[in-house]
Parts: C-alpha cells; sequence; structure tokens
C-alpha cells in the first residue's frame, strides 16, 4: 500500500449553498452520533474507499523552526490510516478481548465551527469543524480532547462518505493514557 | 529508607509500597537517577552543529546540544540567575539560549555569553565564567546513543552497559550504516509507578498473549516463540530470557524474523532480512546474525530506557512522581533500510506501540491500575510477585547473562528488582556491584 507524502486540500474558498451547508453539517453530526454509541458498523459505511485518516504529532517548537509537521505525510502521525487499517483497529474491538474497552468509556463528541466550501471536484466538498471529545471511564477517569479537523466528503448516492480528514489535536503531551478513540 | 525487606529476589516478591511511596521514590531520584547513565538522544536526532534536543534525567529538564567540534554536550535547562527555563521547544537549533525573564543569554557551549546592563547595573563585577550553565558531569556516546550521567564517581559508559552490549548491536551495528530514530516525540502521561512498564517491557512474554489478545488478532501475521492469543501455548525453545548484565536485560526469540510478527504486511521486511543476513553475519557472527538478528527482541537499559528490534519502537520513561510518568517514544530504523520500508516502520509503529496503537491501549490500563492498587493502606503492606520459573536459569553456549528459557518467565523481572535495591541500598557506587555473569569474554579461548 503506497502512501502520499504530502495532504493536500483545495483552496478554492468558495462556500457551499446553504443547502449543502445543512446537509454536510448534518453528516457530521450523524457521524459524531454513531461514534458516541460505538456504531461501528454505521460509521465504516460513511468511509470512502480511499480514506486518508490523519492526524499528526505535533512538537513544540519556535516559531522561527519553520518544519512542517502537519501537511507532511511522512512524519509521525498518531493516525495516518487508510480504511483497511482503520478496519483493523475496529476488528480488535470486536475480538471481545480488547479488555482495556470493557467495561466501555463513555464517549461525547461535540462537533461546532462547520463550515462547508466547495472543492473543484465535482460532488465533492471541504468541510472545516472543531469538536470537544469528552471520554469518561471506570468511577473517575476523564479526559478532554478538543482540536480543529479539516475533511473532504464525497457525494454517494444519498448521502455523503468522508475521503479525507486531517486533526489537530493540541495537546503536545497527551494528558490521558491512550487515544483510542475516533475524532 | 531500608529497602532490604521491600524486594526478596530469592523468592521474587516486592512490596506494593515501592510503586506508592513518596520517600521511596525521592530516594530514587537521588540514587537511580541521579546516579545512573541514562539516555539522553540518539545523534540522528541532533546531526547538526547548534542542534538540540530537550530532555529530562530522572525530574531534572536537561538540554543536549550537538557542538561546533562534533561532541555534545548537555545542561540543566535552567538560568543561572533566576532558574527559569531558557529552553520551551522541544527541539530545534540555537546560535544561542536567552532567558525570557531578564534577557541572559548562554552559548551553545552552555557559557554566559550575554548579561543586559552589565556594566550599568552589576558595574562590571559579574564573574560570568562562574554563571555558565549546569553541565551535566558526563555525557558518551555508544553507537549512536547518547547518555548523561550526573554521579562524577560513575563507571564509564562502556564498563556500565557491560555485555547489554551483546544485544545493543544486534541493533545498533548489524549493518554498516547504523541507526535512526524516526519521528516527532510521542508523548504520553500515564498514572503508573514508572517501574511497571519497565518491569512489563524488560521479560513479560507472559502478558501478551492474554492482555493484547485483541491486538494479536488484529494484527500478527507469524509466530512469535509459540505465544498464543489467550496464552493457550507457548515455545520455551523458542526465547530467552536473558538478565545478569549490570541490571540491563534482553527478552529476545531466536528465529531470526518474528520481530516482525506484528506488521500485518512483513513481505518487505523479510526481502531485506533475506537479502541483508549475510551483512549481519558477517558483522555479528552466526549466533547473532542468524539467530537474533530479526528476531523480537525487548532490550531493557537500566533504569528507564528500552528498545524493540523488530516492532522498532524506542522508548524511555521519565518519572513524575511515584504514580506518574511520562513515556516518549519513536520509531527506529536501520539506515540500510529503504525509504518506503522506513516509512512503513513509522506506520506500524504508531498503529501497534504509538498513543493511538493496538497494544498501547491495552498496557497503559493496566499499569495504571496495578499502581492505584498499590496504594490503600493494606494493599500497600502486601506482596506482588514475580516468581514464575524461580531457580531454572543458567548459562548458554553463545550468550552471556543469566537465561532462561522462552519468553514467557519472570525471571528478567527478578534481575531488575535486584538491580533496583542494590542501587537503593548503596550509599555510592562503590558500594553498587558490577556482574556480567557468563561473561562471553572470559570464556574465549584466548583466554583458556
Amino acid at each position: 500500500m503506497t502512501k502520499n507524502a504530502t495532504f493536500e486540500r483545495p483552496q478554492t474558498g468558495q462556500s457551499a449553498s446553504l443547502e449543502l451547508t445543512h446537509a454536510l453539517t448534518q453528516t457530521v453530526y450523524r457521524e459524531a452520533r454513531m461514534l458516541d454509541d460505538e456504531n461501528y458498523v454505521g460509521w465504516v459505511k460513511m468511509l470512502a474507499d480511499d480514506l486518508l485518516y490523519h492526524m499528526p504529532g505535533i512538537e513544540t517548537r519556535y516559531r522561527r523552526d519553520k518544519t512542517d509537521q502537519v501537511n507532511d505525510l511522512t512524519r509521525m502521525a498518531y493516525y495516518n490510516d487508510n480504511l483497511e487499517e482503520i478496519k483493523k483497529r475496529l476488528s480488535r474491538l470486536e475480538t471481545g478481548t480488547a479488555w482495556s474497552e470493557d467495561p466501555a468509556t463513555r464517549y461525547t463528541h461535540i462537533i461546532t465551527n462547520v463550515e462547508v466550501e466547495m472543492t473543484e471536484k465535482e460532488g465533492e466538498y471541504q468541510v472545516f469543524s472543531n469538536f470537544y471529545a469528552y471520554r469518561n471511564r471506570n468511577e473517575r477517569e476523564e479526559d478532554s480532547l478538543i482540536g480543529n479537523r479539516v475533511d473532504i466528503w464525497r457525494e454517494a448516492g444519498a448521502a455523503f462518505q468522508l475521503v479525507k480528514r486531517r486533526i489537530i489535536l493540541k495537546h503536545n503531551v497527551l494528558l490521558s493514557k491512550n487515544l483510542n478513540i475516533f475524532l | 529508607m531500608d529497602v532490604s525487606d521491600l524486594v526478596d529476589t530469592t523468592t521474587g516478591r516486592q512490596k506494593r509500597t515501592i510503586y506508592s511511596n513518596e520517600e521511596l521514590y525521592k530516594q530514587e531520584l537521588e540514587r537511580i537517577f541521579g546516579r545512573c547513565w541514562l539516555f539522553l538522544v540518539h545523534t540522528s536526532q541532533i546531526p547538526k552543529a547548534g542542534d538540540y534536543f530537550r530532555t529530562f534525567m530522572g525530574e531534572d529538564d536537561v538540554i543536549v546540544i550537538r557542538q561546533k567540534d562534533g561532541s555534545i554536550k548537555a545542561f540543566l535547562n535552567s538560568c543561572t540567575h533566576r532558574g527559569n527555563r531558557i529552553c520551551r521547544a522541544d527541539r530545534g537549533n540555537a546560535k544561542a539560549f536567552t532567558c525570557n525573564y531578564h534577557g541572559w543569554s548562554f552559548a551553545p557551549d552552555g557559557s554566559l555569553a550575554g548579561v543586559p546592563l552589565e556594566n550599568e547595573a552589576y558595574f562590571g563585577e559579574l564573574d560570568r565564567s562562574k554563571l555558565g550553565l549546569v553541565q551535566v558531569t558526563h555525557v558518551a556516546e555508544y553507537k549512536g546513543l547518547v547518555f548523561g550521567c550526573f554521579d562524577p564517581d560513575a563507571p564509564s559508559l562502556e564498563d556500565y552497559l557491560g555485555d547489554a552490549k551483546f544485544f545493543l548491536d544486534v541493533w545498533l551495528d548489524a549493518m554498516p550504516g547504523g541507526t535512526s530514530l524516526l519521528g516527532e516525540t510521542q508523548k504520553m502521561e500515564l498514572g503508573s509507578n514508572w517501574k511497571l512498564p519497565v518491569e512489563n517491557v524488560c521479560g513479560d512474554g507472559y502478558h501478551l498473549g492474554w492482555a493484547h489478545a485483541g491486538a494479536m488478532s488484529a494484527v500478527q501475521s507469524m509466530d512469535l516463540a509459540g505465544l498464543s492469543v489467550g496464552n493457550s501455548s507457548t515455545n520455551l525453545e523458542g526465547g530467552l530470557s536473558v538478565a545478569g548484565m549490570n541490571g540491563h536485560m534482553a527478552l529476545t526469540s531466536l528465529d531470526g524474523i518474528s520481530g516482525y510478527a506484528f506488521y500485518p504486511e512483513p513481505k518487505p521486511m523479510m526481502d531485506y532480512l533475506e537479502a541483508n543476513r549475510p551483512t549481519a553475519i558477517e558483522r555479528l557472527g552466526k549466533v547473532r546474525g542468524e539467530q537474533l538478528w530479526g528476531s523480537q527482541i525487548n532490550i531493557t537499559i537500566f533504569p528507564n530506557l528500552q528498545f524493540l528490534p523488530g516492532l522498532n519502537w524506542f522508548r524511555v520513561y521519565h518519572p513524575k512522581g511515584p504514580g506518574k510518568l511520562e513515556q516518549w517514544t519513536w520509531a527506529m530504523v536501520e539506515n540500510d533500510m529503504p525509504d518506503e520500508m522506513q516509512a512503513a516502520i513509522l506506520d506500524n509503529q504508531c498503529l501497534t506501540f504509538g498513543l493511538a496503537g493496538l497494544f498501547d491501549n491495552d498496557d497503559g490500563d493496566n499499569l495504571a491500575a496495578c499502581t492505584e492498587q498499590s496504594r490503600g493502606w493494606r494493599t500497600a503492606q502486601m506482596d506482588v510477585f514475580t516468581n514464575m520459573a524461580l531457580g531454572r536459569s543458567g548459562p548458554r553456549d553463545g550468550f552471556p547473562g543469566d537465561i532462561a528459557a522462552g519468553l514467557v518467565s519472570e525471571h528478567n523481572q527478578r534481575y531488575f528488582y535486584r538491580r533496583w535495591q542494590e542501587h537503593m541500598q548503596a550509599e555510592s557506587w562503590a558500594e553498587v556491584p558490577t556482574y556480567n555473569i557468563n561473561s562471553l569474554s572470559v570464556e574465549e579461548p584466548e583466554n583458556a
């Protein structure tokens, strides 16, 4: 499996219609609900076959350091997954032996600041959003993951499929014991 | 504190208080992290003059920086005026470090280069030569790995590593191009005592088939010393638990390929191993070139460095109190590996042992809970055990160390706690025993 070297995304800056914006906003809300419900069967159906799901790891650097830690796909990334790899992660959960997931983690994904733009490609749209993902587990374990996303969604029949997602998490030291969550 | 009753290596017992006691933790900072050689940086992370990398020695914040002459120095990251942190980035390149508080400026060699209002306000009476950054006492390199040590009386790095070099070289010296660490530092805070992950990785093949059953089902592509999902079998002939090397350990399979058992697509790695096997044999000899290079090997350098040829992750644990640590991970590659293979290794390391990794999810949860269950009034008094395969170790032809068969044994953990106890009991390096059990160097024919 070969992967691209850079995360490419459109720069049209052209807002989508009210109707499209509404449809895609509802789509990312629906996706968040599926993740909250651990409805991974439903979630995978929202993912395109050529998916790129990318969360780069970002070090603290001085402003004068111009290293591109965000778009360079050859750098370290907590997620740099295609659809097959996402399915491998899900298959671990389905084995019934992922002990750290039982009792279940309680999730809430809050999605805000949604903007929808047209792209150069017919039927593909760029969607910006922010997320606040809250997790609570066992008695008092909790953590909050906050960040930005930029997605490409593609029309697929009456619905949309996620083609590309870049997630920028704001942590340097991850202040929780894993990133076992889809954002 | 007297720790003679807290660890019993003859029966494989530890008191749980060693994972939670505040006073013991302070003693560890002094007698273990203040005394031992600690991993600082890989030379590949600071290739050019002025390149620096920030890390920790115990809880001390340290800057490691490449000098103009190519040598490497390390300093406490603290202004000698008012103590402020002088560098806030994880890494970069610097001509000087200037303190944000009053503008004192330090050169890459640590000297105090500039003081604002030096003549006007200090009347030219400041002795700058005495106010350079505090240097880490010893800095030395072993084949790309740079270590630092605060203790002036410590043995040399070569002596400190001792026979562990036999295993270190399987990674560091198998190929002529040397090795590198890849990627941004993957940092995670975990509510675990620092000894628990070290103990887990140094010798605990027992947990793999059970704790990681789900992850193994998802990505395992070949046999690893007979370890199986659900812990239903193991092949004791397939691996070795090696300890008794000055507190360092190796846990290794012996097939020369199963390091890549947790790669869903190991074919490119198998091709690389096959093509370069003759080189590895030529450089390392038959035993290591055939049986170890390419195998799954967990290497532990006491107290807090671990790296796994094969799975290709490299990790240090920085203590942050008795119940907390910071885990720093990188991917590691041989420089002779083709670019695509290096990229695949970085990806697979993140998929398996990264912050979102399939395996790390399981370990963090268990180690944090073991730490919590050592804090109660009653539980702190209780014992925990590493008594599997007690008394079933000895020498092996062609290998150094005191060796138990297989990856499933608690032999290495016992030696880890033995070393911990030796350091915690000793007032100084003079009281710390040196041992390289069954050292090959004394068994070479020319010595006979």
